[in-house]
């Protein structure tokens, strides 16, 4: 693990029925690889990678499992600690997108209760199968403070940016958050991490409450 | 399909080990490239191994059980797939389709599908390997495992990985299948074996599959129990609350058993390591066990292993030291691991070499069934590493780490006695050979831990106050020589001698692994410990320097006084390094070579297998240049000596948890004290770009309490992410 710097590490969980593509994602992110007949994932798998947003480092550490599994033997390890999570669904299978509300309860149950979630529609690519409508998707999602997107692990389009949202997202969170808190960690947050105030702040008043 | 030719030549190679179930096991664990798995029939000797009945030896037991058991598939698959494969009969029953029964055959095949359709997903995606990929075999594998499935209806149904268990012996069962038709109407039909032909004939693969997965799953089932999330916790509105105790899945307590009694009781070190890191054992554990193995090698490496556990273990009871045998050959990579690469290699299994392939890892956890303790793990590290682990010790010890507290309240109760009474000198025989390693151990240890740089001053500092000893004392002293008939006696007395220091040892690291379970929570008292460590350390260093001093026996009662007088005054001054007495013994410099080298390579050929003397000797002679070499500069300090090396070493600094990236750390502060294990001298400032190990540990901590410190801290569940309000950085030398 050389050259193994960075700001901040965010643990993202990847959830979703068996089958929406949560390992390609995974690889497509962290390896820009895909396999057609990748296999199922039996426990869990893991990958890192590291991005910038406002020239801090970000290190991701995503984890996948098995979707059939629910976890049920590794429950609260895998969402220990996790801050975001992106719940796949396959836009050409439409139980898929039925389940999603199952998953949502999954992580109230299990995850923080201010876990970033963005709802992902996989399989984009798969468009005269689609089975879920675009909107409806959407609409779904600002119903339940979800951010949202399309993407297809398998031509790669949105999943960089689904990623680089998430991520970004916590860290604006994080950031101000901590910088909402108690006077003297301000103060020493604002000396060691040279995260500009008023930048912060304003990330703040445009966000406007929308998240958590 | 194999010539005809072939299978009988295969048949007869399996056949010659076949007089009783003992030999084919025998002939599959030893005979390596000629095992009968590969020269003979594969799926003969695990038909053998899984179908024998126990205490039943006789040849064809397993015969006998293979034709009723066909048939009792037969019959079952005909009855759960006949509507499958026959969805037309189902019009000609007299039943509504819609009717609201839930019994009615109409609704059975919709769920059914639900079922099929859920097994083929995972079928579709099996891995590339052999022909799982062909229309035939797919089919046939989501057939078994249907059935399996409606044959065993308490079982939860299908799980993931399943698949992966039954495909292999699907693939072994058809590549020795025999048409048994185009066999009787060759001329040779008539001379072949008719055990031969049942056995491996070709119309019965499936069914053979279905057989051999079943008697599979008597023992794998548990890998794959889960029980249900309970739904009766109320909705709230944190995780802490709502947050289930970890279900008690039998996988999961199994991993735990693996790591937390079998690995344990092997390697206190590495099970303690990955305690430290909190890697929780099912993570990686769940698919080695659920899947046997099968993703962690290549696929004739894994069948090879699958040979030797089926014919070893087919109950798979031995698999929970199978684990431990893979951790063992791959713990010092894991401990000089943080989270990260540790969870990186344990799901990316790295490749065995070439001469210990996979099904060795059987051997070895034959060896560790018998010899269950840190010595027997100790000899497999050995084996595969040429290093010795840093301790080894006796499971009783190795339990006593498991409670931090009371291990340092009883070395702190003990004072802090430089010497101390030696429980059972027999015990620890087997650890003389690791003296050094075992004080070069506790170096390597502690500086994972973060207080390396507090401990190598210690350290350093008993090597400049040795030195300085040495100096003033020139004369050679005379080395011990095992003369001939002065030579029992002597290797009497050595023994004596290396008992005690093995276990003065024992004590010092006792103390040190505690101290590192304790994560530093006490920051004057772990310092206390680190200084009575390096007294310790110390007072073993002179002897092993010296060879021909005496250590203080209960036979010699005056030095026993002297002690005892020593002991008492560190009592009274805990924060004073190592007591000036020692340097009033009577200290001839020697070369610690020559000195050392009797002592160690006497213990060693103890060992039999474990370290030759000059292995040993080397970082003793190094470690003399060492002092050497910095022996001038040092000189004043040898003078007053007892300045409390470490004290000074460890200037007041901000911890992570001051710095800016607190708010990374783990948001429990307020619960019970959690130091990060951080160096906190001068130069693990500049250490600290490398300290990922703990600055991983805390950052990925960051919004995650484990559980239990949830529980005793609800408040933190409005959190964001735990993270408010701020942790306030942990008041510094709490």
């Amino acid at each position: 693990m050389a050259n193994d710097e960075y700001d901040f590490l965010f643990k993202v969980v990847l959830i979703g029925d068996s089958g929406v593509g949560k390992s390609n994602l995974l690889s497509r992110f962290t390896r820009n690889e895909f396999n057609l007949d990748s296999k199922s994932t039996i426990g869990v798998e893991f990958a890192t990678r590291s991005i910038q947003v406002d020239s801090k480092t970000i290190k991701a550490q995503i984890w996948d499992t098995a979707g059939q599994e629910r976890y049920r033997a590794i429950t609260s390890a895998y969402y220990r600690g996790a801050v975001g999570a992106l719940l796949v669904y396959d836009i050409s299978k439409h139980q898929t997108y039925e389940n999603v509300t199952r998953w949502l309860k999954e992580l109230r149950d299990h995850a923080d209760a201010n876990i970033v979630i963005m709802l992902v529609g996989n399989k984009s690519d798969l468009r005269h199968l689609r089975a879920v409508p675009t909107d409806e998707a959407k609409g779904f999602a600002s119903e339940n403070h979800l951010s949202f997107i399309e993407t297809s692990a398998l031509d790669a389009s949105n999943v960089e940016l689904a990623f680089q949202n998430i991520l970004t997202e916590i860290y604006r969170i994080v950031s101000s958050k901590a910088l909402d808190s108690g006077d003297g960690a301000q103060a020493t947050i604002g000396a060691g991490t040279n995260i500009s105030l008023s930048k912060a702040a304003d990330d703040e008043a445009s966000k406007g409450g929308k998240c958590c | 399909m194999r010539s005809l030719a072939e299978t009988q030549a295969r048949w007869q190679a399996t056949q010659t080990h076949c007089a009783s179930v003992e030999d084919l096991q025998n002939a599959v664990r030893h005979n390596g490239p000629s095992s009968p798995c590969l020269s003979g029939c594969r799926s003969v000797c695990w038909k053998v191994f899984l179908l024998s009945k126990d205490g039943d030896n006789t040849k064809l037991s397993w015969s006998q059980s293979l034709g009723e058991k066909r048939e009792s598939y037969s019959e079952r698959r005909d009855h759960f797939l006949k509507f499958i494969n026959h969805p037309e009969a189902l019009t000609e029953l007299t039943i509504d389709p819609l009717a609201d029964d839930p019994k009615s055959p109409w609704n059975t095949v919709r769920e059914d599908e639900v079922v099929r359709a859920e097994i083929l997903q995972d079928v579709q995606r099996l891995p590339d390997e052999a022909n799982y990929h062909e229309d035939y075999m797919q089919r046939m594998i989501l057939d078994i495992l249907f059935v399996y499935c409606k044959v065993n209806p308490d079982r939860g149904g299908y799980r993931q990985g399943m698949h992966e268990l039954l495909a292999p012996i699907l693939h072994v069962v058809e590549q020795d299948a025999l048409d048994r038709e185009s066999t009787t109407a060759s001329d040779e039909g008539d001379s072949l074996e008719e055990l031969m032909l049942e056995t491996i004939d070709q119309s019965f693969i499936e069914h053979d599959a279905f057989i051999l997965f079943s008697q599979l799953m008597e023992h794998a089932q548990s890998f794959y129990e889960v029980k249900d999330v309970p739904n009766s916790s109320p909705p709230t509105d944190g995780p802490s609350q709502s947050r289930f105790p970890e279900q008690s899945s039998a996988i999961v307590e199994r991993s735990k058993f693996i790591h937390e009694v079998c690995l344990q009781k092997i390697d206190p070190e590495l099970a303690a390591h990955l305690t430290g890191i909190e890697i929780l054992p099912q993570i990686f554990l769940i698919r080695w066990i659920r899947l046997l193995f099968s993703r962690e090698f290549p696929f004739n490496q894994f069948l090879v292993l699958w040979d030797t556990i089926l014919a070893v273990d087919p109950s798979l009871d031995l698999i929970d030291l199978v684990c431990c045998a893979m951790l063992l050959r791959i713990r010092w990579q894991l401990l000089e691991s943080d989270y990260s690469v540790c969870l990186q290699l344990l799901l990316k299994y790295p490749p065995p070499d070439q001469l210990h392939g996979p099904h060795t890892f059987v051997d070895d956890a034959l060896y560790l069934r018998d010899h269950m303790n840190a010595p027997g793990g100790a000899t497999l590290i050995k084996k595969y590493s040429g290093r010795l682990p840093n301790v080894q010790k006796s499971t009783q010890s190795a339990e006593r780490v498991n409670s931090p507290l009371p291990g340092l309240d009883s070395i702190r109760k003990k004072g802090f006695g430089l010497r101390s009474p030696i429980r059972s000198p027999s015990k620890f025989l087997q650890q003389q050979g690791g003296v050094e390693n075992m004080i070069q151990g506790v170096l390597e240890k502690s500086e994972k831990l973060g207080i390396n740089q507090a401990l190598r001053d210690a350290v350093g500092e008993i090597k400049r106050n040795m030195q300085g000893l040495n100096e003033g004392l020139s004369s050679p002293y005379p080395r011990v020589v095992l003369a001939d008939d002065g030579a029992a006696k002597a290797l009497a007395v050595m023994q004596r001698r290396n008992d005690q220091l093995a276990s003065l040892l024992e004590e010092t690291v006792m103390s040190l692994r505690a101290l590192s379970v304790s994560n530093l929570e006490d920051k004057a008292r772990s310092l206390d410990i680190i200084e009575v460590a390096a007294a310790k350390v110390q007072f073993v260093q002179i002897y092993l320097q010296d060879a021909s001093m005496d250590i203080p026996t209960a036979d010699s009662p005056t030095s026993e006084e002297a002690q005892l007088a020593a002991d008492k005054r560190e009592d009274k001054e805990i924060k004073k390094a190592p007591p000036p007495e020692k340097e009033n013994q009577p200290l001839s410099p020697v070369s610690a070579t020559n000195a050392s080298g009797p002592n160690l390579s006497k213990a060693d050929s103890k060992l039999g297998d474990m370290k030759k003397s000059e292995e040993i000797q080397d970082p003793l002679s190094n470690a003399a240049e060492a002092t050497s070499n910095d022996s001038k500069k040092e000189e004043v300090l040898s003078e007053g000596q007892p300045k409390t090396p470490v004290a000074v070493s460890i200037p007041a600094r901000s911890t992570i948890a001051q710095s800016s990236f607190s708010w990374m750390l783990e948001p429990e502060e307020s619960g019970p004290p959690q130091t990060p294990p951080i160096g906190k001298s001068p130069t693990s400032q500049q250490k600290r770009r490398n300290n990922n190990a703990s600055r991983e540990k805390n950052a990925f901590l960051f919004g995650e309490a484990p559980a239990e410190l949830d529980e005793r801290d609800p408040l933190r569940s409005g959190d964001i992410f735990g993270m408010e309000p701020m942790p306030t950085p942990p008041a510094k030398g709490k």
